[in-house]
Formats: structure tokens, sequence, C-alpha cells
């Protein structure tokens, strides 16, 4: 299925962007061919990272209070379990996490996150994205909401770009790999959810 | 009420300034009166006019030292253990300035220079507390350069 509405140029660049303002060498992360080491990369940015139990919108207001900023959260119940949430002003930024989520899902999270932080974290004040946990499925974006596309769009290009997707991929085009193995087996190399990595996996078109 | 629509009205604000337009700024202060979030917006955009009437933008920004970011973490409720609390301690006497740009290899450098080892926990709170100090200054120098702006846009009219 393809995304609709989505400027995959400008989303790759702002990948590349990502990983090079990082001190890294995006080109030779792909061709390693293993998990993206996004720890390492987050670590470049001013970004932090903040892992929270039971993270919801009234969660992150109090700890934001705590640390002295009165935050206007996005309209909604407060109680709305989140997965991810990003409050920055451009410069910087706080990415919360649910830690109750498993690692591959955090991963993906803290992705997306990073995507509404490289393009979209410009506010004035302040830029916040929720993403409610029940309705997490990974890569299946809320689509009345473009920046979620684009987030998701920005997780993915980071975490599966295509250049290591394609021994999969490619294997189970050609039959030569079963669709379950082709999951399991991307799944478990990029760290990412099967869920992801089955979305991934039928979006290939072949190498562009 | 959400962020794009605080946005929304702030610009309004700073428009209203810019025109000379009391009607809206009445408007916009009487929907302030029941709304504390535009109300707060209003105030930081008008803090910033004031700055600007009184010179004071432009001054040198606020420089922030890891001192002030380990006052804040003993003032926090975080609870640590005898090693971490002697990394508090250590940080409260350093007196060198934090770069604007602060990242987690910054602050793994700074462990480096002062020979801190460990306290991992430290080292994350310390750059949650120094990330949204920074965020919190930047926010309203960012208010009051917005406010600023429509002032020196109004006097040209």
């Amino acid at each position: 299925m393809d995304i609709p509405f989505l400027d995959l140029i400008r989303i790759r660049s702002a990948v590349e962007t990502f990983v090079t303002r990082a001190g890294a060498d995006w080109s030779a992360i792909k061709r390693a061919g293993k998990a993206v080491p996004l720890g390492d990369l987050l670590d470049g940015h001013p970004l932090c990272l903040v892992e929270v139990k039971n993270l919801t919108p009234q969660a992150v207001a109090l700890r934001l209070q705590h640390r002295g900023i009165d935050a206007a959260l996005p309209a909604g119940n407060p109680r709305q379990p989140l997965a991810g949430f990003v409050y920055g002003d451009g410069l910087r930024a706080l990415i919360f996490l649910n830690r109750d989520d498993p690692f591959a899902r955090r991963r993906f999270s803290l992705a997306h996150e990073i995507g509404h932080f490289m393009m979209h974290g410009g506010g004035a004040l302040a830029r916040a994205t929720a993403q409610p946990a029940k309705k997490q499925m990974e890569y299946n974006p809320d689509r009345d909401d473009p920046r979620e596309i684009e987030a998701h769009a920005f997780a993915a290009e980071l975490l599966m770009p295509w250049e290591m997707v394609v021994h999969e991929a490619a294997a189970l085009r050609a039959g030569t790999l079963g669709p379950q193995r082709a999951i399991l087996a991307l799944a478990a190399r990029l760290q990412v959810s099967r869920q992801a990595a089955a979305r991934r996996l039928a979006e290939w078109r072949g190498v562009d | 009420m959400n962020i794009d629509r605080l946005d929304q009205l702030g610009m309004c604000f700073i428009e209203a300034h810019e025109s000379g337009d009391l009607e809206t700024m009445a408007q916009l202060w009487g929907m302030a009166a029941a709304d504390s979030a535009l109300n707060n917006r209003l105030m930081h955009l008008e803090s910033g006019l004031m700055l600007e009437l009184d010179g004071a933008i432009g001054a040198e920004p606020i420089r922030l030292t890891a001192a002030d970011i380990a006052e804040k973490l003993r003032l926090s409720e975080t609870r640590y253990n005898v090693e971490e609390r002697a990394v508090v301690d250590r940080l409260a006497q350093c007196e060198e300035t934090l770069p604007e740009t602060l990242t987690m290899r910054v602050v793994r450098g700074l462990w480096e220079q002062l020979g801190l080892n460990g306290a991992e926990k430290v080292a994350r709170d310390f750059l949650e507390q120094a990330s949204a100090l920074m965020l919190r200054l930047g926010a309203d120098q960012q208010g009051a350069l917005m406010a600023a702006r429509a002032v020196r846009r109004a006097r040209k009219d």
C-alpha cells in the first residue's frame, strides 16, 4: 500500500541530516546492514530521552511542570495512554517514551518523535504530538494529521531504509523466502517489530 | 486550547499590535480571561513588548553552568545513592558554562573532564534538567523576540 501525500525526498533528506549531524555516515550505516544505532545517533543531538511508566498527556504535563514548564498539551483525554511525545522549540527537545512498551516498539516511537523534531519542531513555544497506545498500529498512523504520516514515514526511512530491506524483500519476491520468515528475519536484523517489518515489506516496489 | 490555536491567537495579538487594532486586542484579552493557557501566552508576548520598550532585548543571553543544573538536581525529588550524590556535589562546584547545543555526548564529555565515573542516572537527569531549563529560557526569549519584532514593524508604520 502506498502512503499518500508524502514528500519522500524531503523525508529522506531529513533522515540523512539527522544522521550526519550526529557525526555518522548514513551510506556506511546502510551498507553495514545492521540495526541503525539509534541511541548513538540520539546522543549527538540536543534531544533528551525520558522514559516514563504509564505515559499519558497528564503524566507529561506533570513532569514538565516539575521542570518549570507550563505546556499547552494536545486536546483530548489527558489520561489517554501514549507511546511517545515530543516537547521542543526547534533547537532542542525532550522526547518522552512509554517505558512499558516492548523494545522494538519504543525504538519505532523514538524514531517517530525524532521525525517530528526534525520536520515539525520549529514552533515558537512548543510542538507536541502524541500517539495513543491502543491505536498504536506502528507504521499505520492517524491519517487525519499529515504530520503523523510524515513522522511515521521518517521512522520507517530511518530504521528500515530500502537498501537494508532489499535482501529479504527480493527473496520474498523471488519466492526463496516465505512471508513469515522474511518478516522475522527483517524484524530481528533491524530491531523493529514484526508489524513494522511486515508493512515495510508489503510496500516494497523494488529499489528506487 | 491546543498549541496551533494558541500560536494562531498569538499571531493575531502581534498583528493587532502592529496595526494598533485595540478592538481585537480587547477581544483577545477577553478570551484570555477565561483561558489560562491563552492568558499565559498573551502575558508572555506582552512581557516581550515591555522588554523591547525598556531596551532590554539584545542583552547577553543567560548562560547556564553545570553548577546551576546541579542545584536543580539537589532540589528535585529524585533519590540518589551515596556515589550519585558525590557526583552531584562535584558538579555543584563546576562553574563551566554549558554549550547552547547540549547533547548526551557533551554531558559524557563533561563527566570525563571532571573525572566522574558511572552515575548514568545522574547524567540522564542532568541532561533532562538542563534541556528543560533551556526550553524555558528559549521560550521566554522567543516570546520577547516575537513581540519585539512586532513593535519594530509597528514603529515603521
